[in-house]
């Protein structure tokens, strides 16, 4: 999942033909005074950081004239808000508001469905509403294949607003966020909150939460959305994974990097960890830290990957340093897993690891794969151990435990 | 006298000057799409257009070079490069 700024957001919502504040993204001061002496108007000034309640901790200000902005953008810049640096901002202009109004589209897993929401409290969050004014917010599940009519969402707005005008303003936004966002997009939530009617009869979104399914990123080249890099630096085996995935269609892998190179660097104490089967994964990962095992990378070639990509993914994690352990586990696979095995065996040739490997591999064409690890490492001074379906995940992170304990208690005397 | 070809995200290299003295010629045997062959002087080449073999016919399934490896002359060679990541891609 990608969770866009507020200010990407609003690219969206205004592509949507939503209409949105007019306002720009800047990353310093001056360029927060030069916006608010374009748009000649009081401003807004606020912190582009992936967190909720920025205007509680001071990450909304604003401003009458354009050197006030800079001196509204140079605070807000300094703060730090949920642990996230503020390094972006956006200025927009002020709106005269007469109301606030919410509305937000997420999927009900109960209905397996999406579920369109509207309140007439907006500016709020949605979460406190509903504990304190359930009366006031309204929802209707969507069936995905029929969609959703002009006369559904008009019928929703309607429980909850009076003024005819008004229900159609808000049913336009609300239905362009369905079909245009949430669905135009492939986005799994949208929310804008609050939609503002100003005082001269216009509606404006004042803000936007959006998260897109980053599987579906491919689709939507119009807005060059990245998954890494977008709140720190993307760490090198990020862009690795990122670059090879975005061109190469077969399989899949999917990475995440926990715990920065150089902090593994610097403190050590982790394993990396490689699997195949996503759900498995989960499995695998609660028995090894249920063992207080330190995940250092999160690792998946699934979907019938080729053995190049299965040999990078292994690769990236075995290089990672100053790890304890490489930690291989597969769910019962479908896939075959000579083919992974040939993978991990070019990648375990190549870095050869002074720690030890516990690999299981349990699923097609185990036995095959196990008597090429065997074939191909016999040479290496590699630890490796090789398991198949005979043990489960918990018996494995007990014994990749055991093999760490050994791994640093050598490292410890040496 | 290295032979080479693309693949969908790197390259086969075979040193035909290893291949001379191969008894096995495994990796003609072991490509599962059959794309290898051995030409006039017995060495292995690709049976099909390059192109084929770089869009898809070549599977990047490592076999060639690990068969090569183990029951032939070490003559194959799957270079699979990675960005930020030094290029050795030798067994």
């Amino acid at each position: 999942m990608v969770r866009l700024f507020e200010y990407e957001g609003k690219n969206l919502l205004e592509k949507s033909k939503i209409p949105i504040p007019k306002g720009f993204f800047v990353k310093t001061h001056a360029q927060a005074r030069d916006v608010a002496a374009k748009l000649n108007v009081p401003v807004v000034v606020k912190a582009q950081v992936l967190a909720g309640r920025r205007g509680r901790v001071g990450g909304i200000r604003f401003a009458d004239t354009p050197s006030e902005a800079a001196e509204m953008a140079k605070e807000v810049l300094k703060l730090e808000i949920a642990g996230k640096k503020v390094q972006r901002i956006l200025v927009e202009e002020k709106l005269d508001i007469l109301k606030e109004y919410y509305t937000g589209i997420t999927a009900d897993d109960s209905i397996k469905s999406p579920r369109v929401f509207f309140s007439t409290e907006g500016g709020v969050e949605i979460e406190e509403i509903a504990e304190k004014h359930p009366e006031k917010i309204v929802s209707m599940p969507v069936d995905i294949l029929e969609g959703v009519r002009d006369y559904q969402i008009r019928n929703l707005v309607r429980k909850l607003e009076d003024d005819g005008k008004n229900i159609m303003g808000l049913s336009n936004i609300v239905l362009a966020l369905y079909n245009r966002v949430y669905r135009g997009y492939d986005a799994r939530a949208a929310e804008i909150n609050p939609i503002v009617l100003t005082r001269d009869g216009k509606f404006f979104a004042a803000d936007a939460r959006i998260d897109l399914d980053e599987e579906a990123l491919f689709r939507h080249r119009d807005i060059e959305i990245k998954p890494i890099g977008r709140e720190r630096p993307p760490e090198r085996t990020e862009i690795a994974w990122y670059e090879l995935e975005s061109k190469d269609y077969r399989g899949t892998w999917f990475y995440i990097q926990f715990v920065p190179e150089q902090k593994l660097a610097e403190e050590g104490g982790y394993i990396g960890f490689h699997c195949v089967g996503g759900g498995g994964s989960m499995i695998s990962m609660d028995a090894l830290v249920r063992e207080g095992l330190k995940l250092a990378n999160y690792c998946d070639t699934s979907g019938n990957p080729p053995a190049s990509k299965v040999y990078r993914a292994a690769k990236v994690v075995l290089s990672q340093p100053n790890i304890d352990g490489y930690c291989f586990i597969t769910c019962m696979a479908n896939q075959p897993l000579d083919i992974t095995a040939r993978g991990i065996v070019k990648a375990v040739r190549e870095i050869e690891p002074k720690y030890p490997l516990l690999i299981r591999n349990a699923g097609n064409k185990e036995e095959e794969a196990h008597k090429i690890i065997r074939d191909l490492t016999s040479d290496l001074p590699c630890k490796i151990e090789l398991y198949g379906r005979e043990v489960d995940e918990v018996f494995c992170a007990k014994r990749m435990k055991e093999l760490v304990t050994e791994f640093r208690k050598a490292v410890d005397k040496s | 006298m290295k032979y080479e070809f693309e693949t969908l995200t790197g390259k086969i290299t075979i040193d035909h000057e290893k291949c001379k003295t191969c008894e096995t010629h495994i990796c003609v045997k072991v490509c599962p799409t059959k794309i290898l062959k051995l030409d006039e002087k017995n060495l292995p080449v690709l049976a099909i257009d390059p192109e084929e073999a770089k869009r898809r016919e070549c599977l990047e399934d490592l076999a060639c070079e690990q068969e090569c490896y183990l029951k032939g002359n070490k003559a194959v060679k799957a270079i699979f490069p990675l960005v930020g990541y030094e290029q050795e891609g030798y067994l």
